[in-house]
């Protein structure tokens, strides 16, 4: 469905994309993920046309848009800030690209009226001027002009940064659910990992203009490929050169201290009986953080520090100086 | 045969008809229609309209444009060929002098009237003829100031001590009357090695002049200073006809200085612009408003002294006894190429 | 953030309506800024510096062994700087009482504040003569307090600052307050809880948001004190005279060198204009302190904790007041008067008639002037509003390409020279054909005064139009080009509907500065069409006239301030309104 060969652009002297290769299938939920200032949001940028690359080409549906002007690409997206017209009212707001169509009138004001319902808009709502709306409210514009104009990509960067933390996990779900209904491809960024892991079909995580990794939530998480990848996803613990030998020793496998090696806090066992591949060793409780569903420990072996998590099963519960049994599964280490 | 006589009977009667337009002179000189654009400093109070009016019951069809002198002056020169101007009327000898070495008006025969003008104010070459005009005087309130403690003329206002800021100095030197009172005065001390054709005496005198006086306050007249009993100023420059509509309004009574040189008179004539192409008209029109009717009703109407003396009568005696001060001895061609240069020196080196 | 592409790459791609479009304008631009501002101004020095060929700078002699012009010059330079400071203390001052802190009645407090807006010039100067003149209410009122004391003591710097700084307040009464309306006010509540007080929250929170419309109103004042030109005239007396008086009176000399001395002082002024410009330009460029939040507040005006210094600050801000709308109210007493009775500030009841207004609505010489002036300061405004649009709108899309930036410069030009002398330029330019302007002269032409009214209000409709554009979200313009409006269908429907208030108040703005214009009039205008401040010039005229002329200036002047409160309450009351809600 997208395709984007080779992509670099460039601001006057600087470069802020480079080797930019991406594949976005038919109906995906596609993110770019990465701290600010990697280069998400003008990749997506580059597809809906703002930006001219300065090498490398734009493919939608095997056709070269690399050149063709903003107007004329039918790419739906949604801002940061939502950009609605403040002039104009939510209905306006929501037909523009109908009117720019020139699509008559009756046709119109039933597509608009649709759209709105799909969205959660009421008639009066439709009426009022958009600075009188809620934040939410605000959003839910946004996303019904963008898909009024039935396009068959969507792009959304960062559309629920503005938002409170619930209201975004209530929206993120709707989000998900118009998107599968919708079926419409989908080009997400956001900085936020857990947005891109609970949303996505596929990720391609972003670091200062260049891919670190593109793959499925689980592969992104579970087999991050690179050291920036696996230390922007999720928490996570880095294991000092020392901590490293004893594992080796203790389990005999051929590990390289030299090395970044890092362990994710969930495979880190605590008091879970024998497990025959793993490291186990003594450890005191240093400090905990309650989490309800889970409770966070953060746990001595000597010098080296580790966080972990246990589910709140009602099993165990962990008061500080408690000494605890760990245990590390060597294939659970990410290497680099 | 018929032809012939039907010929003749018709060239007498076109010579006949001509012969009596020939003969009717002055308010007689009815207009054509033909539309005239009028440019002149003396148009409001009511002027311009009162013109429009009276000229239109004689046939004739004004467009009135009304400015300051020196505003219809410039508006001439930069205008060039290109002047939708027929006819300029008012101004003065300065004005006229400068416009006809412009070579912007055209020299035309004597109306019927010119002979009736006060000599000496009608130009010599024909290029503008006097309709009305306005003493320059040196004017003082004379219930403050009896004629005997009065200056005699200008040069007592800086050469006594005791006229020293009791007079106004201006701050402005555009204006005509300004302008009249500097020429009379500066022309006293016309030396060809002097510079700008002025001896150095006659420079300090105007140096003197404008170091005692009291700068004009601007946007106030003389007279509302006169009366103000915080300001010094008892004395100033004033046209004639100006004279006793201030008298009128502040209820003082002016009292004026008679110079043994005379005074300055400003010439307000009228005259055709060269690049006319209503030159016909325009020459009417000259004809019907110099006449003594005309000027006659003018003055009544305006309070203003008339250049034609056959209407003199007209005038309000006041206005005739100002005007019967002899008129100044001034080389007018001279002002009029230099006059500028003088006021920029003066605003440069001696204005206060 | 857009990628920049070399004009050749954009006008390839550009289908044949829009480069057609694109080549107009462009033509357009760069005819009417050589053909109407660059070559005539070039002819200006020109003819003033090169007579016969040679270049003659005895002007410049002249100047400076000319104590007087010395002594004017440095007048203006003494006052432009001590004006800036004034007025924007005042200025300040006027802001916060209106808009920041809970003042009783700050409701008519803003309305008298706002007079400034209907008149100036003559008129005002004379309003505030009435008051602190000799005969003045105020003076009168002392002396009988102290008999001894100098009546004529309003005369010199001192008084032609103090005019001025209630005068120029007129900008910071817009521009400034629609930045304080701008201000977030969670950032007053997150410093109000960090423990700071309301001075320290006032210096160090509110005042830097507005640092940036407070320059560019500052440069308009600076402006305005170097061309100073009634005030002087009229209260400075004999030791304060300043330099834009004795511009036009050269200006107004038929001689060349009188002329090229203009021009000179006129040069010394422009200089000043540009360093000025070039300097706050610099500062622009450090950056804006535009408000990062998302989500803004509405300022709640402050009740001022210290009674002591809330009961002060009521008592300035009704001082003010006072200040303000008192020569305003006498004005309009006075016309009524007669002559005599105006000069000599004497305020008599018995003298009251309507005989001066119906003079002068009765006659059509009287009333023409009137519609003569609107109708051009009305199309001037529309015509210099459109060029600033599109001009703006082409240097907020071509930001710091050469060409935008020559653009941008370019319609600054008229503020190098004070409008007498763009008046003159036009002039010589135009009394004869030029090639340039199709071979025809303009003089005693209906268009060309208009052309000189839409130049002298480029420079400050452009800064104006341009802030307000840069001051807008992108994002707007990238969303209805994702949904497919071309960029003329965006700029029509999504951007201009959101500029339209800031442009119609600047529109009001303009004007209303136009209606009384004398220095481009007295030029420039059609005869047979000549502008009110052409008219009410000729009723002050000396000679011939009547003298009761004053009378009847004063008649026009509150007409005058009739017309332009009427635009105002039109345009930028409802507009006002318009912002409150947002």
């Amino acid at each position: 469905m997208i395709r984007l060969n080779d992509i670099e652009v460039r601001f006057g002297d600087f470069t802020a994309l480079r080797d930019i290769n991406i594949h976005v299938e038919e109906g995906q939920f596609y993110t770019f993920l990465g701290p600010s200032g990697c280069g998400k949001t003008t990749t997506l940028r580059t597809i809906t046309g703002f930006i001219e690359p300065a090498k490398g080409t734009v493919i939608v549906k095997g056709k070269d848009i690399t050149h063709v002007p903003v107007e004329r690409r039918n790419i739906g997206m949604v801002f940061q800030n939502y950009a609605l017209f403040p002039t104009m009212s939510v209905y306006e707001n929501i037909a523009f690209g109908l009117r720019v169509k020139k699509v008559n009138k009756t046709d119109i004001d039933r597509r608009v009226k649709e759209m709105a319902q799909k969205v959660d808009l009421t008639e009066q709502q439709l009426m009022r001027k958009v600075a009188e709306l809620s934040g939410g409210q605000q959003q839910r514009v946004a996303i019904a002009r963008a898909l009024v104009n039935n396009p068959e990509i969507i792009c959304l960067d960062e559309p629920l940064s503005n938002l409170d933390a619930k209201l975004r996990v209530q929206l993120r779900e709707e989000l998900k659910e118009m998107q599968s209904r919708f079926g419409i491809t989908t080009v997400y960024v956001t900085h936020d990992q857990e947005e891109a892991l609970t949303l996505s079909d596929c990720i391609a995580v972003f670091n200062k203009g260049f891919i670190e990794q593109i793959g499925t939530p689980n592969e992104i998480y579970s087999q991050s490929k690179t050291e920036f990848v696996c230390n922007f996803i999720g928490d996570i613990n880095r294991l000092k050169e020392d901590f490293i030998r004893q594992i080796a020793q203790k389990t005999g496998r051929g590990l390289d201290p030299a090395k970044a090696t890092y362990v994710r806090l969930e495979r880190i066992h605590v008091n879970d009986g024998a497990r025959p591949n793993a490291a186990s060793f003594e450890a005191r409780v240093a400090g905990r953080e309650y989490f309800g569903l889970y409770i966070k420990y953060q746990l001595e072996v000597g010098s080296q520090t580790l966080k972990c998590i246990v589910k709140n099963d009602g099993a165990s519960y962990f008061q500080v100086n408690d000494k605890v049994t760990v245990a590390i599964d060597p294939d659970d280490l990410m290497v680099y | 045969m018929k032809k012939i006589v039907a010929l003749i009977l018709a060239l007498v009667f076109v010579l006949s008809m001509s012969a009596l337009a020939d003969a009717a002179t002055g308010a007689d000189v009815k207009g054509t229609g033909v539309e005239l654009t009028i440019y002149t400093n003396s148009g409001s109070s009511g002027r311009a309209d009162w013109l429009k009016e009276r000229a239109a019951q004689d046939g004739y069809n004004l467009t009135i444009v009304e400015e300051g002198a020196g505003a219809v002056q410039q508006r001439l020169i930069n205008e060039g060929e290109a002047t939708p101007c027929d006819v300029v009327f008012g101004l003065n000898a300065i004005i006229w002098n400068d416009l006809i070495a412009r070579d912007i008006l055209v020299a035309i025969d004597a109306p019927s009237w010119a002979d009736e003008v006060s000599e000496g104010l009608n130009d010599p070459n024909g290029y503008y003829y006097a309709i009305v005009k306005q003493a320059i005087l040196l004017a003082y309130d004379s219930n403050q100031l009896s004629p005997e403690e009065a200056p005699k003329d200008w040069p007592d206002l800086w050469e006594k001590e005791e006229f020293w800021t009791k007079y106004e100095s201006q701050i402005k030197l555009t204006g005509g009357t300004t302008r009249n009172v500097l020429a009379g005065i500066l022309t006293r001390y016309v030396d060809p090695d002097g510079e700008l054709g002025i001896s150095e005496e006659g420079w300090n005198a105007i140096g003197e002049f404008f170091a005692h006086g009291t700068p004009v306050e601007d946007g106030v007249d003389l007279y509302a200073q006169m009366v103000n009993e915080n300001s010094p100023v008892l004395i100033g420059q004033m046209w004639s006809s100006g004279a006793d509509q201030y008298d009128q309004q502040y209820g003082v009574k002016t009292g004026y200085a008679v110079p043994e040189v005379g005074v300055p008179y400003a010439v307000e004539g009228v005259a055709i612009v060269k690049t006319t192409k209503h030159f016909d008209e325009a020459q009417r029109f000259v004809e019907w408003f110099g006449s003594a009717q005309i000027q006659g009703e003018w003055s009544e109407q305006f309070k203003t002294m008339p250049a034609n003396e056959l209407a003199a009568e007209k005038a309000p005696a006041s206005q005739i006894e100002m005007c019967s001060i002899p008129a100044q001895d001034i080389d007018w061609a001279l002002v009029a190429a230099n006059i500028d240069a003088w006021c920029e020196k003066i605003m440069l080196e001696y204005m206060q | 953030m857009q990628a920049k592409l070399p004009l050749k790459v954009r006008l390839k791609r550009m289908t044949p309506r829009q480069m057609a479009l694109f080549g107009v304008l462009a033509c357009v631009f760069i005819w009417f800024i050589m053909a109407c501002m660059v070559l005539p101004i070039l002819n200006l020095l020109k003819t003033v510096f090169f007579e016969g060929g040679t270049l003659s700078l005895d002007s410049f002699q002249k100047l400076f062994k000319s104590p007087r012009a010395m002594k004017a010059l440095t007048n203006s330079f003494i006052l432009a700087p001590t004006l800036s400071i004034t007025v924007g203390f005042v200025g300040i001052s006027l802001v916060l009482i209106t808009e920041y802190f809970d003042i009783k009645g700050s409701a008519i407090l803003r309305l008298g504040y706002m007079t400034t807006l209907i008149y100036g010039g003559v008129t005002l100067v004379s309003g505030y003569k009435f008051i602190y003149s000799d005969n003045g209410v105020l003076t009168n009122l002392m002396s009988s307090v102290f008999p001894n004391m100098d009546k004529t003591w309003f005369t010199g710097y001192w008084a032609v600052l103090f005019v001025m700084t209630f005068s120029c307040t007129s900008n910071h009464m817009i521009f400034l307050r629609n930045a304080m309306r701008a201000v977030d006010f969670q950032t007053v509540e997150a410093a109000r809880n960090m423990g700071a007080s309301q001075w320290t929250i006032l210096r160090r929170v509110v005042l830097p948001v507005l640092l940036p419309s407070l320059f560019a109103v500052t440069i308009l004042t600076f402006i305005t004190g170097l061309c100073a030109m009634s005030a002087p005239l009229l209260v400075g007396g004999k030791e304060f005279q300043t330099i834009n008086p004795m511009i036009q009176q050269f200006a107004e000399m038929t001689t060349t060198s009188a002329k090229s001395l203009a021009a000179t002082l006129s040069l010394i002024l422009g200089l000043a204009t540009m360093i000025l410009l070039a300097i706050l330009t610099a500062i622009e460029r450090r950056g804006h302190y535009m408000s990062v939040s998302k989500v803004k507040t509405k300022i709640v005006k402050q009740k001022i904790n210290n009674p002591v210094v809330n009961v002060l600050v009521h008592i300035y801000a009704w001082a003010l007041f006072v200040i303000y709308v008192i020569p305003v109210v006498l004005i309009v007493l006075f016309s009524f008067s007669d002559s005599a009775h105006i000069q000599q500030r004497q305020l008599d009841f018995s003298t009251f008639s309507l005989r001066n207004y119906g003079e002068l609505l009765s006659k059509t010489t009287a009333y023409r002037p009137f519609l003569v002036s609107i109708i051009y300061s009305a199309l001037a405004a529309v015509i210099v509003g459109a060029l600033v649009i599109v001009a703006c709108r082409y240097i907020q899309k071509r930001r710091n390409s050469l060409s935008a930036t020559a653009l941008e410069y370019s319609l600054m030009i008229p503020w190098l020279l004070p409008s007498t002398m763009i008046a003159l330029s036009l002039l010589l330019a135009f009394n004869q054909p030029r090639w340039y302007m199709f071979n025809k002269p303009l003089i005693a032409t209906l268009q060309l005064l208009l052309i000189g009214y839409v130049i002298i209000k480029l420079p400050f409709t452009m800064r104006m139009t341009k802030a307000a554009f840069f001051s807008l979200d992108n994002a707007l313009e990238d969303a209805s080009k994702n949904l497919g409006a071309s960029g003329l269908y965006t700029f029509r429907r999504v951007i201009f509907p959101v500029l339209l208030p800031t442009v119609m108040a600047i529109a009001a703005l303009n004007f209303n500065g136009l209606l009384t214009d004398y220095d481009l009039s007295v030029f420039l205008h059609h005869p047979a069409n000549p502008t009110l401040g052409v008219k009410i010039k000729s009723l002050t005229e000396e000679m011939g006239n009547s003298s009761d002329g004053v009378a009847l200036t004063f008649v026009y002047a509150v007409l005058m301030m009739i017309i332009s409160a009427i635009v105002l309450y039109l345009v930028y009351g409802r507009g006002g309104k318009d912002n409150i809600k947002e």
